[in-house]
């Protein structure tokens, strides 16, 4: 090791250890500090300065310059960046494929990143399975970034958005483990179409599981099989000995079925009331989804979504 | 007010003050310091936001403003405040810390660089930017950078001579 490899362990245990304050922190009105350097500016003042912005006819950004410090300087923004989205719901498998294709190395690499679960800052509930926390959005990276530097980013984030939810307490309350909210909320994300169903979705998990029923989710079978496509599960998959078939297995999976976004995460801590027991997607082309309480109601939305689908079984 | 920019900007905040605050907490070395150079990069970003449109953009834009911001920030100063961290590593007998009392060995050498050197070694370093992209970012020459990031390395190391016993550890 070398005084560099020191230097750069050094500054990613500093830039670790120190906590970042909550986003809102940086868009709530602050009253101004006498210490440190200058304004503590706020929204307020943003959006003030926004509207002088506006009234200037401002060209391509990289030509210009935020004051005079940097006034005249071209193309800083480093031009070759690598921007990924993750959306949200999206697997490992998938993420792995892409952020290959993006970055030009094989996926061998990330999948080997992915195991190093001190190096991503995976916390300890995730029991070093990286599934579930790349946390979704928009990311952008430096063009030499490792596939290690590009999972624990999105570590980072999902750790920022389990603090944001305050999902560890959400998840004691609900006498449930954060992975297991976390796979609850990975199934709510994979079958709402909408993000208004997330909460009715979760609920109906929760229900199913109070009273013991099996849970008979496609997703999940379709991830333990490694497919996708909803609709498209045949009889022979739901005799799969896989731990994610939950036609054959009690309880929830033993992880979750992919990366949930906020909004999930949010539903499965805090679920709609309502005493459903079934979802069905109607039609997968809208998203609409509708909620049944009994075998009948559950029967007809079946024949419902059958009628929108001609050639189904 | 454009509600399009606020939802846009709120988002943008949410999904990347944490990394941000990160990196200027390595420049600056201090929690409330590195709160206001985010939170005053931010503002200076609001105002092209219009002209930015591309993620990517914007975060280059934020991260810029920020670097400038500490350069110049401290180039105004007279004086370099140094930070005392009132922490001296143990040796052992042989005379080699080890590789924990290190890092705070190189911690507290950090902060008695100047805030040129530090920047300069975070985006080498942490931010993993080349010697051209980091003279491109602060506008200067590469070989300025060359010269700036070997001069802070030898600094450090005479600042905190442990860390040259760093080569027989491992």
């Amino acid at each position: 090791m070398n005084i560099e490899n020191l230097l750069r362990e050094t500054l990613a245990d500093m830039a670790d250890e120190e906590r970042p304050p909550a986003p809102g922190r940086f868009l709530q009105v602050r009253e101004r500090r006498a210490r440190g350097r200058g304004l503590a500016l706020a929204a307020a003042s943003i959006v003030a300065a926004l509207a002088v912005g506006s009234t200037v006819v401002v060209q391509g950004m990289s030509s210009r310059a935020p004051s005079g410090d940097v006034a005249g300087q071209q193309n800083a923004v480093p031009q070759s960046a690598v921007t990924v989205t993750v959306e949200e719901g999206t697997r490992l498998s998938r993420l792995f494929e892409k952020l290959s294709s993006l970055t030009g190395r094989p996926v061998a690499e990330f999948e080997k990143a992915a195991k190093d679960s001190a190096a991503l800052g995976l916390p300890a509930y995730a029991r070093g399975a990286l599934e579930g926390f790349a946390f979704p959005g928009t990311y952008t990276f430096a063009p030499t970034v490792s596939p290690g530097e590009i999972l624990r980013a999105m570590v980072a984030r999902f750790v920022q958005a389990a603090e944001d939810t305050d999902l560890v307490d959400g998840a004691r309350r609900a006498g449930r483990t954060p992975l297991e909210i976390l796979t609850i909320a990975s199934i709510v994300q994979a079958d709402a179409g909408r993000d208004e169903d997330m909460p009715k979705i979760a609920r109906v998990i929760y229900n199913r599981l109070k009273r013991k029923m099996l849970l008979r989710l496609d997703s999940t079978v379709l991830y333990g099989l490694g497919k996708y496509g909803a609709g498209t599960v045949r009889v022979e998959d739901l005799k799969n000995r896989s731990p994610y078939n939950t036609y054959r297995r009690f309880g929830l999976p033993p992880g979750p079925i992919g990366n949930p976004g906020g909004e999930a995460i949010r539903a499965a801590l805090k679920p709609a009331s309502g005493s459903w027991l079934h979802y069905v997607t109607i039609d997968p082309k809208t998203g609409v989804t509708k909620f049944a309480s009994s075998e009948t109601e559950f029967a007809q939305l079946v024949e419902e979504q059958r009628g929108k689908k001609p050639g189904a079984e | 007010m454009d509600p399009g920019f606020e939802a846009d900007f709120r988002q943008f905040v949410v999904d990347r003050s944490g990394a941000l605050f990160r990196t200027a907490y390595l420049l600056t070395g201090d929690r409330h310091a590195a709160e206001d150079l985010v939170q005053s990069a931010l503002v200076k970003t609001a105002t092209k936001w219009r002209s930015l449109r591309d993620p990517a953009a914007i975060e280059g834009y934020v991260r810029r403003v920020m670097y400038h911001e500490q350069v110049s920030w401290w180039r105004r100063r007279s004086r370099v405040a140094e930070v005392s961290t009132g922490w001296l590593p143990d040796q052992t007998d042989d005379g080699h810390a080890d590789v924990v009392d290190l890092r705070m060995v190189m911690r507290a050498a950090l902060s008695r660089l100047t805030p040129r050197q530090r920047t300069m070694l975070v985006l080498r370093y942490f931010e993993d930017l080349s010697e051209t992209e980091i003279a491109r970012v602060l506008g200067v020459r590469v070989g300025s950078v060359r010269s700036q990031i070997y001069r802070s390395l030898e600094r450090l190391k005479k600042t905190a001579p442990e860390l040259t016993t760093v080569r027989e550890l491992r």
